[in-house]
């Protein structure tokens, strides 16, 4: 079976079909440039053949990149070798005199995009699926067939490098507006249009418009005003990731390279890096992440999900908005609440979010209506009669929540299921009364809904199989990465965020400064500070958190600081009522870092601080929250270490290039880990006690994951992806 | 205009005055972009010839035939039973036929027409679609009871209708496809046995899709859900006397034109049974088997 076939059509063109064998989308691979060079000599040698038009055989995905298995694990030789011939084979494209025409449809990604940019034209269709991007990056690789050089050449440099840098993800409209594609069709007719092209192309009757880049790129064709705008974004790089992430340093450095030198020694540069990065840890720990999202995708065996048909939503808050948001696109969505001020603000929002994408090209208005007037905001709760599925997101507050489930039951039928979406509240408590507590699951959303790519599904004791499976279903249709995790305090995520909470606020107790403890942990690799994190959580949920927690494991010498309930007693919530650690002002121009919020040191003894050594702050937050797993994994709250480092990256934000916690482990050693937190605990008390599966561990000398490096392509075809960007968030 | 009907005083009507431009003199044209997807119903139109791939020359040669067919039938009096003439200022001379039909135009002048809604690569042009123009057209419907109280023998009689919406992004301008099949299955009257068809062209491209996914088996079994092809459409028997492509588009007159078209043709040309469709805005389709 082969990737490619060529097929003449009456009038010169000569179409290149592109079809990955087994696989449901186009990927790049070794096999494939193998068949690539003979193909190009046959276009070339035919006299038949005038022009090409190169297009998928795939529904909705041009191609998806290069194929994963392949590069994983590559040594550093074999990956810039595969980077050669890529290079090898599209130069060839790019000089053909014969024009070559790139038909799109559907996603363009990585690799996708590097063929088509040497191409001569490109002709995409003006559909939603349409996608361009260079997602390598955030797989901590970079575009090797040539993208560093030809994407900055086309559309110039101030629009390439958020693409490179990035992955940001661009729509045919938008694509077209930038000369990254030469004409938008309809999805049908996509060949033909690009055979008419490709003659035009062939006999000169068509000129493409290269004329679309910004007249501020003109400057940018002088040395030293390019370096300065390369070191502008260099100077980006740095503050955004630290000096974590190399991919989008070597990016900068290719491009750079090939600006200066020409697209030969650029394209070297791009094989050589590519080499390097290929076999980094930091990679590895993303493509794992992304091959972890790709598997949690699959259904698992056993009871199959019910159809949701209608889905209700009970609370039109920050989160029942969220939640109504990424479902409108599945079917018709109730969304209750008691008050007709929130469910209009909901409901004006939901609006603005559905026009915004129409506007981003991510949503024809045919699809918007559909989702719109398949929109009922109510605030009675019969209207909620016929759901499937009923998702709450009412005030966190038991007895409430107890009171809306009993209200729900005796609306809905006996096979919907009841989700709660409570970030800390024990499944079982919730669902205590409950007449059928079968049907009663928790669905942890993250906020903003939207934008958070993970889902924690909590099982309870009596919550059946059918109803997690219809639960996990969902979650994976609304586009989440789903995780399915055992009732308890705090379920996984929350519990593991308590400990690391918690000890933010006994270092600030102990004397450290709040901008250094944020440092440290951002020198890490979270995304946020966890002092900052308070704030965006809110002091008040989080000193219930700790607090509750803290009595649940006190047993093991969990402390709550006393410093909680004294914010909260003065009135501190956080950002939201711009009472918090660091000050909110309004008028704080964008981009400009918080500053600390002079007044809170008072609870903490005073203005006068101590220096740390950033280490020690590290440890002491990272490796309670690693324990925590530890401990989560040991009671069979979550199910695999895979589950686990997926949910903390995703729902926490624990480093991505450092794998999650159990990845953490691995690669510091258990041994080492445990002797540190011996250490901590002579230092600081018992709750530094490692959990005793850590301490088997080290002892036995083993590691969470086996030694393989990457698991097999399964036999399902539907299982291996390609390079897709999706949901990943991008580290630069 | 709505603000005129908020003036009151003299005052007011100058100052209405004062806010409008030439622009706003100029009768509106119908807006004709769809409302649930922002497309007009030429780019709907080029969506259309592009996802079926409808050359351009055969939706030339389609609106020729049109023109031809028209002109033939004006010449030779066939509509003279059927137009009213009218006088419009200034000259209040008679207007007899429809001003727009050419007669003389030829498959080169189409081609040389270029597209209109896709500069680059499209098919669809002025030549092939077709025009707004001013028209009314009337015809008289009662109950079957109604007639032979009233003593008055029915010109034709409607066995059938259908009514079908389809998607407005990728099926706008098909109604036809899935309504035709409708009415003749409710008719119970085989397509071989229609002698009559009045097809509204709105663009060429609709007309001929139509002719050719009916005689298309695989399109037939998937979107139809059908055993097989519905069958062949004699082009012959197809808008005789031309179409909307020479005669115009009246918007809200175009359906009376076709079914009194149909009637009269049935009646020259010795059919039993016509069917009358179109497409509308919406992705509609209606259509309807006469018969004599
Ligand atoms: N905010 C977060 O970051 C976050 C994250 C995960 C989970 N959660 C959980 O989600 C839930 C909702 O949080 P939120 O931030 O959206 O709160 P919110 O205060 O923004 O919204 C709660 C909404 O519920 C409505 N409500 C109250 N009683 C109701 C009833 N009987 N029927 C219908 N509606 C009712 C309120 O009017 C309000 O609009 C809580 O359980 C919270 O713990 C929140």
């Amino acid at each position: 079976m082969r990737s490619l076939t060529l097929k003449k059509r009456g009038d010169g063109v000569a179409v290149l079909l592109f079809d990955t064998p087994k696989r449901p989308v186009n990927v790049l691979s070794g096999q494939m440039l193998e068949e690539a060079g003979p193909l190009m000599k046959e276009i070339q040698d035919d006299d038949e053949i005038v022009a090409c038009v190169l297009v998928s055989g795939k529904p909705d995905s041009f191609i998806a990149g290069a194929d994963l298995d392949e590069v994983v694990g590559m040594a550093a030789e074999d990956a810039e070798a595969i980077s050669r011939g890529a290079h090898e084979w599209l130069d060839l494209v790019e000089k053909s005199r014969k024009p070559f025409v790139a038909a799109i449809h559907g996603v363009a990604l990585g690799g996708g995009l590097e063929v088509a940019l040497a191409c001569h034209y490109r002709i995409a269709s003006d559909h939603p699926k349409t996608v361009l991007a260079l997602p390598e990056v955030m797989l901590g690789v970079l575009p090797a067939a040539g993208g560093t050089q030809r994407l900055p050449r086309l559309i110039g440099l101030q629009r390439a490098l958020p693409m490179l840098l990035t992955g940001k993800r661009v729509r045919a409209a938008q694509a077209y507006r930038h000369g990254l594609v030469d004409a938008l069709t309809s999805p049908g007719g996509l060949v033909e249009t690009a055979a008419k092209a490709a003659l035009g192309l062939a006999n000169g009757t068509l000129k493409p418009n290269r004329d679309k880049q910004p007249f501020t790129e003109k400057p940018l064709a002088l040395p030293p005003l390019r370096a300065y705008a390369l070191g502008k974004a260099r100077d980006e790089v740095m503050k955004k990731t630290r000096g974590l992430y190399p991919a989008p340093l070597e990016i900068l450095a290719c491009v750079e390279k090939g600006l200066a030198d020409g697209m030969e020694a650029g394209q070297e540069e791009e094989a050589v890096r590519f080499g390097r990065l290929v076999g980094s840890e930091g990679s590895k720990n993303l493509i794992r992440l992304f091959d972890a999202m790709t598997a949690l995708k699959k259904a698992p065996k056993g009871d199959p999900p019910r159809p949701v048909k209608r889905l209700g939503v009970l609370g039109a808050g920050l989160m029942g908005e969220g939640i109504a948001a990424v479902s409108m696109g599945l079917g018709p969505v109730v969304l209750k609440d008691v008050s007709d001020e929130g469910l209009s603000r909901a409901t004006k929002n939901l609006r603005r979010g559905l026009d915004r994408r129409v506007r981003s090209g991510g949503l024809t208005r045919l699809d918007r209506d559909r989702q719109w007037y398949g929109l009922r905001p109510t605030t009675r709760s019969a209207d909620l009669a016929g759901c499937d599925l009923v998702i709450e997101a009412v005030f966190e507050d038991l007895e409430l929540k107890r009171k809306v489930l009993a209200e729900i039951e005796g609306i809905i039928g006996p096979d919907a299921v009841f989700a709660t979406n409570t970030s800390a509240l024990p499944i079982a408590r919730i669902a205590a009364k409950a007449k059928r507590p079968e049907r009663v699951v928790g669905m942890h959303y993250f906020s903003p809904v939207p934008k958070m790519p993970l889902l924690e599904i909590v099982v309870a004791e009596k919550t059946a199989p059918w109803a997690v499976a219809t639960a996990r279903a969902f979650g994976v249709a609304q586009g989440k990465t789903v995780i399915v995790v055992k009732d308890g305090p705090g379920f996984y995520t929350t519990r593991i965020l308590g400990p690391f909470i918690n000890e933010a606020v006994v270092l600030l107790d102990e004397g450290a400064a709040i901008p250094a403890l944020d440092a440290a942990l951002l020198v890490f690799g979270f995304p946020v500070g966890p002092v900052a994190l308070l704030d965006e959580v809110g002091i008040d949920v989080a000193a219930h958190v700790s607090k509750d927690l803290g009595r649940e494991f006190a047993a093991r010498g969990a402390a709550p600081s006393g410093t909680f309930t004294q914010l909260f007693d003065a009135g501190y919530r956080g950002r939201k009522n711009g009472k918090g650690f660091y000050l909110y002002p309004k008028d704080r121009p964008s981009g400009r870092a918080k500053e600390v919020n002079p007044e809170v040191y008072s609870f903490f003894g005073g203005a006068s601080r101590e220096a740390m050594v950033a280490g020690d702050l590290v440890d002491r937050l990272a490796l309670l929250m690693v324990n925590e797993a530890v401990w989560c994994l040991s009671e069979g709250i979550v199910a695999s270490p895979r589950d686990g480092d997926a949910g903390a990256i995703l729902g926490l934000g624990f480093p991505p290039l450092r794998g999650g916690p159990f990845r953490y482990v691995d690669a510091v050693g258990a041994g080492a880990i445990v002797e540190r937190m011996g250490e901590l605990a002579e230092l600081h008390g018992p709750r530094f006690n490692p959990a005793p599966m850590l301490a088997e561990l080290a002892r036995k000398g083993k590691r969470f994951y086996s030694g393989r490096r990457r698991p097999q392509p399964a036999p399902d075809p539907q299982s291996r992806r390609g390079m897709s960007g999706a949901g990943l968030s991008a580290p630069a | 205009m709505i603000q005129s009907q908020k003036a009151k005083g003299v005052l007011d009507y100058v100052r209405l005055l004062q806010g409008l431009s030439l622009k706003d003199l100029v009768p509106d044209t119908p807006a004709i972009a769809e409302f649930s997807t922002g497309l007009t119903m030429g780019q709907s139109a080029e969506r259309l010839a592009k996802g079926l791939g409808l050359t351009r020359r055969e939706q030339d040669t389609w609106a020729l035939k049109s023109h031809q067919k028209a002109a033939t039938a004006t010449e030779a009096g066939l509509y003279r039973g059927q137009v009213v003439p009218a006088r419009v200022p200034p000259s209040f001379a008679a207007i007899e036929s429809d001003n727009g039909v050419r007669g003389d135009t030829t498959l080169g002048k189409l081609s040389s027409l270029p597209p209109a809604f896709d500069r680059s690569f499209g098919t669809v042009t002025a030549g092939n679609s077709s025009f707004l123009t001013d028209g009314a057209a009337a015809c008289l419907l009662m109950s079957a009871e109604k007639a032979e109280a009233l003593e008055v023998s029915p010109l034709a009689r409607v066995v059938s209708m259908s009514l079908v919406a389809m998607d407005p992004l990728e099926e706008l301008l098909l109604g036809p496809v899935l309504s035709v099949p409708e009415a003749l299955d409710a008719a119970d009257a085989p397509l071989g046995e229609v002698g009559v068809w009045e097809v509204h062209e709105a663009f060429a491209a609709p007309a001929l899709a139509l002719l050719k996914l009916l005689a298309d088996k695989a399109y037939c079994q998937e979107r139809l859900g059908r055993k097989g092809a519905l069958g062949k459409i004699d082009p012959k028997k197809v808008n005789a006397w031309g179409g909307s492509l020479a005669l115009g588009h009246p918007f809200g007159a175009t359906g009376a034109r076709l079914v009194t078209t149909c009637v009269e043709r049935m009646e020259r040309e010795g059919a039993a049974l016509g069917v009358v469709t179109t497409c509308a805005a919406g992705a509609l389709g209606h259509a309807m088997v006469l018969a004599r």
